[in-house]
């Protein structure tokens, strides 16, 4: 007996990367739910939503960009910077970078994030209010990751 | 009735998948996805087809009974309706 035919909503997005990828290198914007919590507090997982376009010029410090490792891992990560080996990306939730992203790696640049129903464009100024302020979050981040330690080898 | 013309069928990582096409940003919020009967129904409904049709369709595929084939014909064709999948 065959299983009843149905529809759902159960894909998981890793598995629509092939998708997502083949839409933004034919020229066209793609906008899904990235899972993770890197790049809190920008992106909710499961509640906010990115919009991602193709790259029209190559991506600077402070670009959310949308790349693929060379494992086949799919990313969206901040570049907060550039050097010989490639650029330097981190999650706006971390601080711990990325060093050596190839320019060839990347698929597509974030150019809108919708949440509760509201579409925040990429150049709009409480935006870029939002990323001047990040390496100060990123350095809060830090002190709090070397206070855990130190807090946790005392009451070892 | 078919299906409209903004969705495509995809396999992707072993899913049938839905797909928006056209010039807009591809949403990827809430995909649909097909089982392998679904997908055999959508793709009889890629013509302009009757219920009829779909349930002659399904009987000569599968080894399942005319009861069943209706239900599953109409149940699937009523999902397609609710998300507005379907021209008729």
């Amino acid at each position: 007996m065959i299983e009843k035919a149905n529809l759902e909503h159960n894909v998981k997005l890793n598995d629509m990367f092939p998708i997502i990828e083949e839409k933004l290198r034919s020229g066209g914007d793609v906008i899904f739910k990235p899972r993770g919590v890197s790049m809190l507090p920008l992106i909710r997982q499961g509640l906010d939503s990115v919009r991602v376009s193709p790259l029209k010029a190559p991506p600077t410090v402070g670009d959310v960009i949308f790349y693929r490792r060379p494992d086949g891992q799919f990313v969206l990560h901040r570049i907060i910077g550039k050097n010989s080996l490639g650029y330097i990306l981190c999650g706006d939730n971390q601080w711990i970078k990325e060093q050596g992203v190839k320019p060839q790696w990347i698929i597509g640049l974030m150019t809108a994030v919708e949440r509760d129903g509201k579409t925040v464009e990429c150049s709009h100024p409480e935006y870029l209010r939002y990323v001047k302020r990040l390496p100060l979050r990123r350095f809060k981040l830090k002190l709090c990751n070397i206070c855990g330690k130190i807090k946790r080898k005392i009451l070892k | 009735m078919k299906v409209k013309k903004d969705y495509m069928l995809r396999s992707v990582a072993g899913y049938a998948v839905v797909v928006p096409v056209g010039e807009g940003a591809m949403n990827f919020n809430g995909v649909i996805n097909l089982n392998d009967s679904g997908a055999f129904l959508w793709k009889t409904m890629e013509n302009d087809v009757t219920e009829e049709q779909m349930v002659a369709a399904l009987l000569d595929e599968y080894d399942v009974d005319e009861e069943r084939a209706n239900a599953d014909v109409a149940a699937f064709i009523k999902k397609m309706r609710e998300a507005n999948l379907i021209d008729d």
